[in-house]
């Protein structure tokens, strides 16, 4: 009822378990996959691939060896693809961050660029460029 | 109201869809601590799936849910019911073949013992006690819903949510079990209540809203004219 002086903790506590709760979000759930995906067929082809060469060099049945050579070029193409897909899902974590690191230094670029003074204050024909004199001796 | 002052229980704009069908278009609703709010609307409006969205078992597809103030869409529905959302189905769903004991004893995975599941229930329904040994499915109507209660009341809930508790009940049971709701209630649990006839409910209900077709075209304090509002929406004169 409303005029109930409700006796706050449970409440309390529901709202702290649930502030604290992680949800997780199904976009990054997807992309964690892919890269598990990827990493997995990278190292199943490298195996596949390292595979076949004993697999043909065991047989001097040349069917055999036909089908080590399939396993082998099947495992190349996993490794491909596998590294393909972890790259791209590694990477884009990455580049997202280098992305916005880039902008940021371009961004404060610019503000250094418009806001210094023009270099023509500087004494005419100081070949220093108007960084002080620290050698006492003269030359 | 909870510990932000907020409610424990906010829809906001929910939207919900069985294979594509929408069947909730927008629907809003809180419910503070300490609160019941009755949810009433005719066969298929929808209710029954609004209190599965509200406990994170069905996904909604629009809107937001909030619990204690945290926007919980994609959370997992244990994770929600561990923090302390219950949802007691329509039917019950307690084991008939089990004893009322056996049926108690299921809730200590909730982490607590044998004897403080018990007594707690028994404390509360004292005739569960006087049936502990009694297969469930023997027992009255209203002693099966108790016994849901009383096994739901073990997760110690903060939002409790009911589907249509009195259904198949008598009048009279109803109206001892909807005491006993208020009790939960003014022990400081959020109550959002879904009802088909209302009289009941109403007697203890804080607030009311009327769903209808997966809208909810009244809420407000359950009063004399609520009684023509649903007559109207049932009756379907209603624009
Ligand atoms: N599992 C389901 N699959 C498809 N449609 C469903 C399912 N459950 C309910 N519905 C439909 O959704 C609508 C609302 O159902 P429900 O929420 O159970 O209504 P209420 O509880 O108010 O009687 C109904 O039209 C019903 O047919
Ligand atoms: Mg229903």
């Amino acid at each position: 009822m409303t005029s109930s002086p409700a006796p706050e903790p449970r409440a309390e506590r529901f709202v702290r378990e649930l502030a604290e709760l992680k949800i997780p979000d199904p976009a990054v759930a997807r992309a964690a996959l892919w890269l598990r995906l990827g990493g997995v067929l990278m190292a199943v082809g490298l195996v596949l691939g390292a595979v076949a060469f004993p697999l043909a060099h065991g047989t001097d049945n040349s069917l055999a060896q036909g089908d080590a050579l399939a396993v082998g070029l099947g495992g190349i193409a996993a490794a491909v693809v596998g590294a393909a897909l972890f790259l791209r899902y590694s990477l884009t974590g990455f580049l997202r961050f280098w992305l916005a690191r880039q902008s940021y230094d371009l961004e404060l670029l610019g503000e250094r660029l418009t806001t210094t003074p023009p270099t023509t204050s500087l004494p005419e024909g100081d070949p220093r460029n108007g960084v002080p004199r620290t050698d006492p001796a003269p030359r | 109201m909870g510990a932000t002052g907020g409610p424990l229980l906010e829809l906001s704009g929910v939207r919900a869809a069985y294979d594509g069908i929408t069947v909730l278009h927008g629907v809003d609703l809180e419910v503070g601590a300490g609160q019941v709010v009755a949810l009433l609307g005719p066969n298929g409006a929808g209710k029954t799936t609004t209190l599965k969205a509200a406990a994170g078992v069905h996904p909604i597809s629009g809107g937001r849910l909030l619990l204690g103030g945290r926007d919980v869409c994609g959370a997992r529905a244990g994770e929600l019911a561990r923090a302390g959302v219950c949802l007691i189905p329509e039917g019950r769903g307690v084991f008939p073949n089990l004893s009322v004991r056996d049926n108690l004893w299921m809730m200590t995975f909730t982490g607590r013992t044998r004897e403080e599941v018990e007594d707690a229930a028994y404390a509360r329904f004292p005739v569960l006690g006087d049936r502990r040994a009694q297969a469930a499915g023997t027992l009255s109507g209203g002693e099966q819903q108790m016994l849901a209660l009383a096994r739901g009341l073990t997760t110690d809930p903060a939002v409790l949510l009911l589907d249509e508790l009195s259904m198949g009940l008598a009048p009279l049971v109803v109206a001892d079990l909807y005491e006993r709701v208020a009790d939960i209630a003014r022990e400081g649990v959020a109550v959002l209540v879904v009802e088909q006839f209302a009289a009941a409910v109403l007697k203890i209900a804080d607030r009311a809203a009327v769903l209808v077709r997966g809208r909810i075209p009244w809420q407000g304090h359950p009063d004399g004219s609520l009684h023509a509002e649903l007559s109207s929406y049932y009756l379907g004169s209603a624009p």
